[in-house]
């Protein structure tokens, strides 16, 4: 990729969100510094499957669940609120054209509502599904949606590639801010509990039954969660902010092509990806001093990753593993391990002289996407 | 600001093509209509277009993968199999329906390292993933790109879906001839209509699920206005040069 003129700083001016670990910076930071887990063997899927899962605290949302299929409603009823929820915090709606203002999503199965009604549709009346094709079995209905309820005039981009999707989100976005596409963005990583990943993911018997255990050698497979991350990308100049604020120093996406859920047991494409990142972003690897990994708790992944952190970073460095927390919220997870490096690195910023930090993603179909971050007051 | 030139654009149609040519290819008899669709497309550039592909593999081009609909046989099988508690449903069928799959497999099978980015954009799909390859590529983010525009015919045949490819770029490596010249994101349809009696119209609301197609009877529109259900739009205008 060549490099863009600007030069200046693109920073995540705010966030707004709703983990299993709370929605709030302070009940999210408080759970993920004391180990506290989000995941639950008592959720809306239990008599479907006895594993844990990572649910929303929807009654704090002011959202009613329906029926297990229900999902597009309540994720869009959450991401309008989380939304409004931003734009209160950043006024980034209000202090941009809304034509200049882009939307960069990432979900895997936003519109799946639609998918099980046309099943449901084809199974009762034999229908061809060709003609059940509607609107709301897109992922991209999501940023149709939020363009709407808000008027969004500017461009929006709806990215699916698995895990790694809001990943790529962000990274499109940061180079959309930079390079004047864009005169800011609003990245969003949003993916809610459904059948089809809880039993997709249990065909493929890497779920792990109990609690998951990213990188012990007790680990069997991940635990599925859900999670909406609103984020504000902006030029530093336009940010007043009154605190910490992390930069996105650089990015850099890569196709392992390797197979379609594994990764090279190697991790050499997954060192590249994090070389990739480190020689943008101009830094040596003992400049970095934290690391949030992929770490999904699956046997393959976590072996491939330890490799790959251990080629470039040495052996005997920490991995904050949040996904042990956090549970695997898929097309969201990449977002929400940005937000948590911007919590821990904004933490650091008074104190650390070097206050940077890298998050992976790593997706199916080989959809490698690594990020430096850099926490500064 | 760079310009934007188009190398090469294939579209093929998996039905009514052989796909001899790609029986050698790693897990071909794995892969859904949709993801042979998409290599089938991807061999006829490299058999037509060749040098296209050359410039597009030095300049180092990532994939912008698209779909309205994505991967609906595996999505159907799955969901199916789910409502009438046919479980556990199949693995492969699950691992297939993910967005991103046919351009997994593209790159496995084409050694392609860079960046593969899959975009559900609805009826806007096509013209919206052009339209960020185009804006890459003129603001120095890319030098090339590819972009990957497919979809699955729910016909009575098996293996029926249809694929087209463009490459872009910014520099004029052979004989390039067309450049995307201009696409935004608001604009007024009768003003779009006053502008050029030469343009075409595609509205979500007529389309009654039919797939804009970027090619057209082997051309590409010369201008295309799509407009959404919630009035998005997007212009695509292609100048011969």
């Amino acid at each position: 990729m060549t490099a863009v003129t600007t030069r200046e700083d693109i920073v995540v001016s705010g966030m707004s969100f709703a983990t299993s670990l709370g929605c709030s910076n302070r009940s999210l930071r408080e759970a993920l510094l004391s180990g506290s887990r989000g995941l639950s063997f008592e959720h809306r899927f239990s008599d479907q499957l006895a594993v844990p899962l990572g649910e929303l605290p929807w009654a704090e949302l002011g959202i009613s669940l329906g029926d297990p299929f229900d999902t597009d409603r309540i994720l869009q009823e959450a991401a309008k609120i989380l939304l409004s929820e931003l734009n209160q915090k950043t006024g980034i709606l209000n202090r941009y054209a809304k034509s200049k203002l882009g939307l960069f999503v990432g979900t895997t199965t936003s519109g799946i509502r639609g998918f099980f009604r046309a099943a449901e549709l084809q199974k009762r009346h034999g229908s061809s599904l060709e003609k059940l094709l509607e609107a709301d079995m897109q992922q991209a209905c999501l940023a149709s949606e939020l363009a709407d309820a808000f008027s969004l005039l500017g461009p929006n981009w709806t990215l699916s590639s698995s895990c790694a999707a809001s990943a790529q989100a962000l990274g499109l976005a940061f180079d959309s801010v930079r390079s004047g596409m864009c005169e800011a963005a609003i990245v969003v990583g949003a993916d809610v509990l459904n059948l089809l990943t809880i039993f997709g993911f249990e065909a493929l018997q890497v779920l792990d039954h109990s609690f998951c255990e990213p990188f012990q050698p007790q680990r069997r497979g991940i635990n599925l969660a859900e999670a909406l991350v609103f984020l504000a990308i902006e030029r530093r100049p336009e940010v007043e902010a009154d605190g910490a604020v992390t930069r996105i120093c650089s990015y850099h996406a890569l196709s392992e092509a390797y197979h379609m859920t594994q990764p090279a047991p190697d991790g050499r494409w997954m060192a590249e990806t994090m070389r990739g990142a480190l020689l943008k972003a101009s830094l040596d690897p003992e400049e970095i001093s934290y690391i949030n990994p992929h770490g999904t708790g699956t046997e393959a992944n976590d072996k491939a990753e330890s490799a790959a952190v251990s080629a470039i970073f040495g052996t005997g460095r920490q991995l904050h593993a949040s996904k042990r927390l956090t549970g695997h919220t898929l097309g969201a997870a990449g977002a929400l391990e940005a937000l948590i490096s911007c919590l821990m690195l904004e933490d650091q910023a008074h104190s650390s002289k070097n206050n940077f930090g890298l998050s992976n993603s790593f997706g199916f179909g080989g959809a490698n996407v690594s990020f430096v971050f850099e926490g500064v007051s | 600001m760079n310009s934007v030139k188009l190398w090469a654009a294939q579209r093929c149609r998996l039905s009514l093509d052989s796909t001899e040519s790609l029986q050698s290819l790693s897990a071909f008899r794995r892969m859904t209509a949709l993801q042979k669709a998409v290599l089938l497309s991807f061999a006829r550039v490299a058999a037509a277009q060749p040098l296209a592909l050359v410039y597009a593999r030095e300049m180092q081009a990532p994939l912008y993968f698209t779909s309205t609909y994505g991967e609906l046989g595996p999505m159907l099988r799955v969901t199916q199999s789910i409502i009438e508690h046919d479980l556990p449903v199949s693995p492969k069928d699950f691992q297939h329906s993910v967005l991103n799959a046919s351009v997994a497999y593209l790159a496995m099978n084409h050694a392609w390292h860079q960046a593969a980015f899959a975009f559900s954009g609805g009826f806007m799909a096509p013209d919206s993933t052009l339209h960020l390859a185009s804006r890459r590529i003129e603001s120095g983010l890319e030098r090339a790109c590819i972009v990957i525009h497919a979809h699955e015919h729910q016909s009575k045949q098996t293996d029926d879906a249809e694929a087209e490819i463009l490459i872009l770029g910014s520099q004029q490596p052979d004989s390039p001839y067309l450049t995307l010249d201009e696409s935004r994101w608001t604009v007024a349809e009768e003003t779009f209509a006053e502008a050029d009696p030469g343009r075409r119209i595609f509205r979500e609301e007529d389309s009654n699920a039919s797939i804009p197609w970027l090619i057209e009877d082997g051309k590409l529109l010369r201008k295309r206005l799509l407009m959404s259900r919630t009035r998005q739009a997007l212009v695509t205008t292609w100048i011969p040069s």
